[in-house]
């Protein structure tokens, strides 16, 4: 089945057009404020790209955020609008899962950090199994530095306490807590317990230096090769280049679930995932 | 100059502020349906509409409006020849699930998108109700964010005379009635109040009732305000019913002026305030009077609606042809002249 997937919640928008055999076209920015001017020109193009029409597409796949309102305003109505008129499903992926995607092929615990402005971040941890990647923590709002604080603690403790594994294809579902450090033990392919190594990610790491500073001391050596992920502490920055939701990594996401059936039902709208409520007062509170 | 003849239905989409709205319109006048979805029960907990609760609003209702104009049109989607939407003025968050909607309509259903001025297409409302008005004619704009007094010649050719130096007619309306008390939406919380109310009770200021052709709303509103304050036991109903007699005989005076000093051959008054029933009894009165023809929409062209807009969009599409996909949401986008 052929995908468009659109990723708009951060300072990145774009799309890409693939299916399971692998992505045929991408087209995305990285820059401020230009979510609406430029997806509707960028879907076009990559169209044009793959050599498909629109009306071949199966099924849209969007980022439903956390992030930017402004940005996932225009990608989530696109996605719903496109779904509508091409009579097609959607699949709907979350920011943070996105960018833990973007870097999956790593034994580490990943860590994915979206800004959330506002002097916060949205973040969660995962893991790449066998099976499919791995959401090991609630999808939180929290402080950066409270988030440096949970690392650390992770990194002493070797793992997350208490609680029950979670469930592959990390959907959305508050109820899910965190790993029991016997997962470590149970013949998984992460490092043993005491040797918890993470991957952190996401524009909440360039955005507040607060991780840089916490985890610099970890570094060994830095590669000034701007395509590389430095691999060298228990704590690793990814490359500034895998910070933002990629519409490549959730054209290939979009394509697991939809393997397994794992689609939004037609009539229903994709709502984009605030996780705030607006900023105003009723009246007489 | 693109052929209009190619030009079949076309859809319009408004979510400039809080009305989510879709129509289908055929020649730019033939209107197959209009749905609007208003929020206003929504942003009433807020006492005035919220930016944030409109974006979220419109980004829910907007595909089941769109769904429900092209049902209610009794066409099928396949026979929409062009997809118009409002690109500004008003609030950007809402203005984005418009724009952004009718783009990937248009590229989904092959079709040309065509951006509309929301000022522009209130302007053109009033001939949804009647087309064959004779040209030129004044057209009097007053919403809850617009005052605006034009001098139209021909249907894309207009000139703007006068608006307003503060606050707009709606939003005098609105601050004036939740000093008051008397709710949100103020217009017509303020029309049903005054109806009961005696409009000579007191004399409030008629601001720039002659020099030139813009207009000044925020001393009237002040002087509600300080009036209140000395009189704290005034009967709210005459306090609601002179401060709208002020309104609208400034409104009407200088549009008036207007049109014997342009001489149009009418007076159109258009926007969400041309809904207020004193101001269009007062129009039909003196235009009868002074022999002025006078062209009240029905209440439904005169709030936000997007008949007006797929409506503007056949008559820019005829003129300069399809927009651009790159065009994104304008807040600020004026009124060209």
């Amino acid at each position: 089945m052929l995908i468009l997937a659109i990723t708009s919640s951060t300072k990145r928008v774009g799309c890409a057009i693939g299916d399971s055999n692998g992505v045929r076209s991408v087209v995305q920015a990285t820059r401020d404020r230009s979510h609406a001017e430029l997806l509707a020109s960028q879907i076009s193009t990559a169209c044009d790209q793959a050599g498909v029409d629109l009306r071949d597409v199966g099924a849209v796949a969007v980022d439903v955020g956390p992030g930017l309102y402004t940005g996932l305003r225009v990608g989530v109505t696109t996605a719903n609008a496109l779904a509508y008129a091409l009579k097609v499903p959607t699949i709907t992926a979350n920011s943070v899962e996105i960018v833990a995607f973007g870097v999956r092929h790593t034994r580490r615990l990943i860590v994915t950090v979206i800004d959330a402005k506002r002097g916060e971040v949205f973040w969660a941890v995962y893991q790449w199994a066998m099976y499919g990647l791995q959401r090991l923590s609630e999808l939180k709002v929290a402080k950066p530095g409270q988030v440096v604080s949970e690392i650390k603690h992770l990194l002493e403790s070797g793992g997350f306490a208490g609680g029950s594994p979670a469930k592959s294809a990390s959907r959305v579902d508050n109820s899910l807590t965190a790993l029991s450090s016997d997962y470590f033990a149970g013949g998984s392919p992460a490092k043993s317990a005491s040797r918890a190594e993470v991957l952190l990610v996401g524009d909440g790491v360039i955005e507040y230096p607060v991780f840089t500073t916490a985890f610099a001391s970890q570094r060994i050596t830095k590669t000034t090769d701007n395509d590389r992920i430095v691999a060298t502490s228990r704590v690793e920055i990814a490359d500034k280049g895998f910070s933002y939701p990629s519409a490549e990594a959730l054209a290939l996401y979009a394509s697991d679930l939809a393997a397994r059936q794992q689609f939004v039902d037609a009539e229903q709208q994709v709502r984009p995932l605030y996780l705030r409520t607006p900023d105003a007062r009723r009246l007489g509170t | 100059m693109s052929d209009c003849l190619t030009y079949g239905p076309i859809l319009g989409i408004e979510t400039s502020c809080d009305e989510t709205a879709a129509a289908v319109v055929v020649n730019g006048c033939e209107v197959l349906s209009s749905v609007v979805s208003s929020q206003a029960d929504v942003h009433a907990l807020y006492g005035g509409v919220v930016p944030e609760i409109a974006g979220r609003a419109h980004l829910e209702r907007i595909i089941p409006v769109v769904s429900r104009a092209i049902s209610e049109a009794r066409i099928s989607e396949h026979e929409i020849t062009a997809v118009a939407a409002t690109v500004g003025p008003g609030l950007v968050g809402a203005l984005l699930v418009g724009v952004s909607t009718a783009k990937a309509l248009s590229l989904a259903w092959g079709v040309p998108f065509v951006a509309v001025n929301h000022l522009e297409a209130h302007l053109q409302a009033t001939f949804l109700d009647e087309p064959d008005i004779e040209l030129p004619v004044v057209v009097m704009l007053v919403s809850g964010g617009h005052t605006f007094l034009v001098f139209m010649e021909d249907r894309l050719r207009y000139k703007v005379l006068g608006t307003t130096v503060d606050d707009a007619a709606g939003e005098a309306f609105d601050k004036v009635a939740r000093i008051l008390g008397l709710g949100y939406p103020g217009g017509p919380a303020i029309d049903r109040s005054s109806r009961e109310g005696e409009a000579s009770a007191i004399t409030f200021p008629r601001p720039m009732f002659t020099d030139g052709w813009n207009f000044s709303f925020s001393g009237l509103k002040t002087a509600v305000a300080t009036y209140m304050r000395h009189h704290p036991g005034a009967v709210l109903e005459d306090v609601a019913a002179s401060f709208q007699e002020a309104v609208v005989d400034v409104i009407i005076a200088k549009a008036l002026n207007a049109v014997s000093v342009y001489g149009a051959k009418g007076l159109c008054l258009t926007g969400g305030v041309a809904a207020n029933s004193r101001l269009r009894e007062v129009a039909r009165d003196l235009c009868e009077h002074k022999k002025v023809a006078v062209h009240l929409p029905s209440l439904a062209m005169c709030t936000d609606n997007a008949a007006m807009i797929a409506a503007t969009g056949w008559w820019r599409l005829k003129a300069d042809g399809p927009s651009p996909l790159t065009i994104g949401a304008e807040p600020s986008l004026p009124l060209v002249v």
